[in-house]
């Protein structure tokens, strides 16, 4: 029965699994999500396992998958979903794979490693050609580039002076061809051409100007293509130069200089007519490489394109093979090692599936043994497992963020469910703004399946949309809250008719003139309809009241003066009544705990005592609410509720004139001081029987060693208990004691009262904030309309942008500001006020092997 | 040259992406809706609306005539919608089907 008030009852299975047939078993398992293995050897360094080969396979597969993806992205091939692949590619990820599928993947894998890393070798050889050759043939350019412009510049030189530097330059280079190509007895001038980084060349060219003593000379032109260097991917600007020596010395002396500045140095020939015919043999080259390069691509890219079909279910088969080994590394070896012992929990619920799960997995391992099954006995504490759906999970998440249940604690999260919207629209009253937080949870709601694919929303939207149920729940409890106080983005309406019949003597002002209104017979609208005017200082008097309004608040209220006076109060008793309320049935809540669990004890010297604490005090309090809303005091002043019930204390006996509530004088003295006795008897009632007895009990407890042994809490393992433990497991929810120290009780048990009588207290003014934030939303939202929307009332087009500002103001501010602080407040009293009264929280929670949560994990880890 | 020209032509049209336009479009749906409300809250003389108002006629009109502003920015945000949606989407099979054919 899924049922959430407690958790499922858990059972500790021992199995012992056939070792070819563990793997098929554990698979099964996963697949299903049903079972917590429990590590038997944890003593044992995960290199030391028995599976750490086969783990380690797995890396290597995994960064295989990494390399392919990194390659993908390189390529910028996107990678599909696995529910966007084709069925009969993406179908083996429905399944964990086999043993033999593993050996496949990994060859396979090998193989397109191999294919890969060669492709790209061959690519990145073949880029490097290119780049040469692309070098080469801007070389070729910029070296007929400027000999030509040296030859014009000779030829310039006696008739047109040039300005300085340069004709020096021009007529040395000039001499430098000349030397080259005719100098037969001339000092042979020779040149050394190559590609050099562009941001390197001053300092290269000073290099050789100090290294050649100035008789070398530097010609360099920016190469204007972009030249993308193999190995690093990146586009390297760079230039060309050409230096001009005169002798083999020199010569190789430049050489080894312009090495040292990582410059390619390309063979260039010394005439014209050679550099031509190399031109052209480049160009030819160049051209081959360029459809060879295109070819390399393409097939890369098939290659790719193959890959990232598979690639998403390949790495969810890895991230399942290599879950099911990391469990089988926590199983223990038989010592023949012809099976495998393992340990899990299982909720009670599903052992049935369990054994089909097993039986189908000997079927597929063709295994002639099946596995052995049986239920251990065990004073370990078994993992807390609710049953959730996707409505109950978000308000389960509440709970679990303050604590995990113990094992078969009452879970609040069921009354969560009703009680934390509640609490939030107490806070968040108004019709309008409930409505859209309703349609905006509506449609979360309403899209999901897409929503919930939805990845770049970050973790803020996530949160939102984990809470779609919560925030559904919460805007339309607002809209209940919303009508009790009438309030609509903070306007009332009046659907029923006033209440309230304003005597003629009301002061109004209409224009100027000042004067008093005609009588508002039964309908108090009409008239000031009628008069375009407002009453100032309306102050409405009990007296005026014909008839109570039909539901919540009555509209004429939004128009009187004294509304906050009037809703202040209202409200702050409101908060006092939920909250006694609240806390009442948390400690009734309690007594579940103490039935279930057998502690007797506890009902008498604690459940009793505080809930006669609680009534006696604050109980009183929410009667005299009730009996003063129901009175009327026409001419006196009322009696004030928080003064007479600190008198009750203070003034034990005796009782002021003015805090008279109800009856004669001696009837609610002589009531409060019974009260005041019982509730003061309560203390020592919580404080002193429990330690006393518990103490006793133990002391008995110390004669009888026969229970010691079982104290130990220890693990009841082991082939010679297995039998006959089946029908044992009950006793294994019996509580472990706390403490065994008498001192130790003593002092748990004063902290516990004190705690409880000081909380009582403090919890109740504690819910006053349900009062004090409903008070701000109000006034918040009334404050946005006044200095906002009233405003642009005046004219169409500032009504445009005031709207818009308003609008955004409401969504900004009032929706998620004010709506997020009033969640946290709602949080606050449920961990706090709430659960503290009978919740422990000390549980941990159920997380079985399953492959959903292994790949959903991915991102966590 | 002209398919160009008009493709520059299309882009200075869309102005919004489209989360921009739905946002748009939903505030604009709202507040045609609340103004009309409101107007014709004010057209009737609901007293709540007292206090904002000293010719709660006049502001009734101006009301109806925000809402008319709303419908335009609702048009506008449609039509913003619609340039989003036909906008060519990002190739993302493009790659898959090459290696295929």
């Amino acid at each position: 029965m899924g049922s959430m008030f407690r958790s499922e009852e858990m059972s500790l299975v021992q199995m012992i699994i056939p070792t070819d047939a563990a793997y098929e078993v554990v698979g099964q398992l996963g697949e299903l999500g049903i079972a917590q293995f429990r590590d038997l050897n944890p003593e044992v360094s995960a290199f030391q396992r028995h599976y750490v080969n086969e783990v380690r396979r797995c890396d290597e597969m995994e960064r295989r998958v990494r390399f392919f993806e990194l390659q993908l992205g390189k390529a910028e091939i996107p990678i599909p979903d696995v529910e966007e692949v084709p069925s009969e590619v993406g179908r083996s990820s429905a399944s964990h794979p086999s043993p033999q599928q593993m050996d496949e993947l990994e060859y396979k894998f090998t193989q397109l490693d191999k294919e890969l890393k060669e492709i790209n070798t061959n690519e990145e050889m073949l880029d490097r050609n290119n780049l040469e050759l692309t070098e080469l043939s801007h070389i070729l350019r910029s070296t007929r580039e400027f000999f030509e412009e040296a030859q014009t510049h000779n030829f310039d030189d006696n008739s047109a002076a040039a300005p300085g530097g340069r004709d020096e330059h021009a007529s040395l280079l000039g001499d430098a061809e000349a030397g080259a190509v005719y100098g037969a007895h001339t000092v042979r001038v020779g040149f050394v051409a190559g590609a050099i980084p562009r941001e390197r060349i001053p300092v290269f060219e000073r290099v050789l100007w100090r290294a050649t003593r100035g008789n070398a000379f530097l010609r360099h032109a920016p190469v204007d293509a972009d030249l993308t260097d193999p190995t690093t991917n990146t586009v390297v600007p760079k230039s060309v130069f050409l230096v001009f020596f005169q002798g083999d010395q020199l010569e190789a002396r430049v050489r080894k200089i312009a090495e040292g500045f990582s410059a390619t140095i390309y063979p260039c020939p010394q005439t014209a007519n050679e550099r031509y015919d190399l031109g052209l043999q480049v160009a030819q080259r160049l051209q081959d490489l360029e459809s060879v390069l295109k070819k390399t691509r393409d097939h890369r890219r098939r290659v790719l394109a193959t890959v990232a079909l598979q690639i998403s279910s390949w790495s969810i088969q890895i991230k399942k093979i290599k879950g099911i080994f990391h469990t089988l590394n926590m199983f223990n070896i038989d010592a023949s090692s012809k099976c495998l012992v393992s340990e899990a929990w299982v909720p009670n619920c599903f052992l049935p599936d369990m054994r089909g799960a097993l039986s189908r997995a000997t079927e597929r391992s063709s295994s002639t043994i099946p596995p052995i099954v049986h239920v251990l006995a065990t004073r370990l504490k078994p993992p807390t497992f609710h049953r959730l759906n996707k409505f109950t999970a978000g308000f389960q998440n509440i709970v679990d963020a303050y604590g995990v249940a113990s094992y078969r604690e009452v879970n609040p999260a069921p009354f969560a469910i009703i009680t934390f919207p509640f609490l939030f629209a107490v806070m968040f009253g108004d019709f309008g703004h409930g409505f859209l937080m309703a349609l905006a949870a509506w449609a979360l709601i309403h899209w999901e399946k897409p929503l919930a694919r939805y990845k770049e929303g970050g973790e803020i939207f996530d949160t939102f949309f984990g809470g779609r149920y919560i925030i559904l729940l919460m805007g339309l409890f607002s809209i209940y809250t919303g009508l009790i106080y009438n309030d609509i983005f903070s306007r009332s309406v009046d659907f029923f008719g006033s209440g309230w019949d304003v005597p003629s003597v009301t002061k109004v002002v209409v224009g100027n003139w000042t004067g008093y209104s005609g009588t508002f017979n039964g309908t108090f609208y009409d008239g000031l309809t009628h008069n375009t005017s407002l009453p100032e200082d309306l102050y409405l008097d009990p007296l005026w009241n014909t008839h109570t309004y039909v539901f919540g608040m009555d509209p004429v209220w939004a128009m009187a003066e004294n509304r906050l006076t009037f809703l202040n109060p209202y409200k702050m008793k409101m908060s006092v009544i939920l909250g006694v309320c609240q806390m009442l049935f948390g400690i009734v809540l309690g007594v579940f705990n103490h039935t279930y669990f057998k502690r007797t004890l506890n009902i008498v010297c604690e459940f009793i005592p505080q809930v006669l604490f609680l009534l006696c005090i604050f109980g009183y309090l929410v009667l005299m609410i009730f009996y003063k809303w129901a009175n009327f005091w026409p001419h006196s002043k009322a009696p004030s509720l928080l003064i007479t019930l600190i008198n009750m204390f203070l003034k034990f006996g005796n009782i002021e004139t003015e805090d008279i509530l109800y009856g004669a004088e001696g009837a609610q003295a002589n009531l409060q001081s019974a009260l005041v006795i019982i509730a003061l008897m309560c203390v020592p009632w919580m404080l002193i029987p429990k330690p006393y007895l518990l103490i006793r009990a133990n002391k008995r407890h110390a004669h009888a060693p026969l229970h010691d042994h079982d104290d130990q809490g220890h693990l009841l393992g082991g082939e010679e208990h297995a039998a006959p433990q089946v029908a044992a497991v009950k006793a294994a929810d019996e509580p472990e004691e706390e403490s065994h120290e008498p001192g130790e009780i003593i002092v748990h048990q004063c902290i516990h009262t004190i705690e409880f009588c000081l909380g009582c207290i403090s919890n109740t003014a504690s819910y006053l904030r349900l009062w004090a934030l409903s008070l701000a939303h109000a006034q918040l939202s009334e404050v946005l309309w006044d200095m906002v929307m009233h405003a642009g009332f005046g004219n169409p087009a500032l009504l445009f942008f005031a709207w818009g500002g308003w609008a955004f103001l409401t969504i900004a501010v009032l929706l998620i500001m004010e709506g997020l602080s009033a969640f946290l407040h709602a949080l606050r009293l449920h961990w706090v006020e709430f659960q503290n009264k009978f919740y422990e929280g000390t549980g941990r929670k159920f997380h079985p092997f399953s492959f959903e949560a292994l790949i959903k994990g991915q991102d966590e880890e | 040259m002209a398919p160009p020209e008009k493709k520059k032509f299309q882009l200075s049209i869309r102005f919004c992406g489209p989360k921009c336009s739905s946002c748009c479009m939903v505030f604009s749906i709202w507040g045609i809706l609340m103004l009309i409300v409101l107007g014709i809250l004010f057209k009737v003389k609901t007293v709540s609306l007292f206090e904002d108002t000293d010719d709660s006629s006049k502001t009734g009109t101006n009301c109806f005539i925000a809402a008319g502003i709303y419908a335009g920015t609702l048009l506008l945000s449609l039509c913003q919608r619609k340039l989003n949606q036909n906008r060519p989407a990002a190739p993302a099979h493009q790659y898959a089907m090459d290696s295929e054919a």
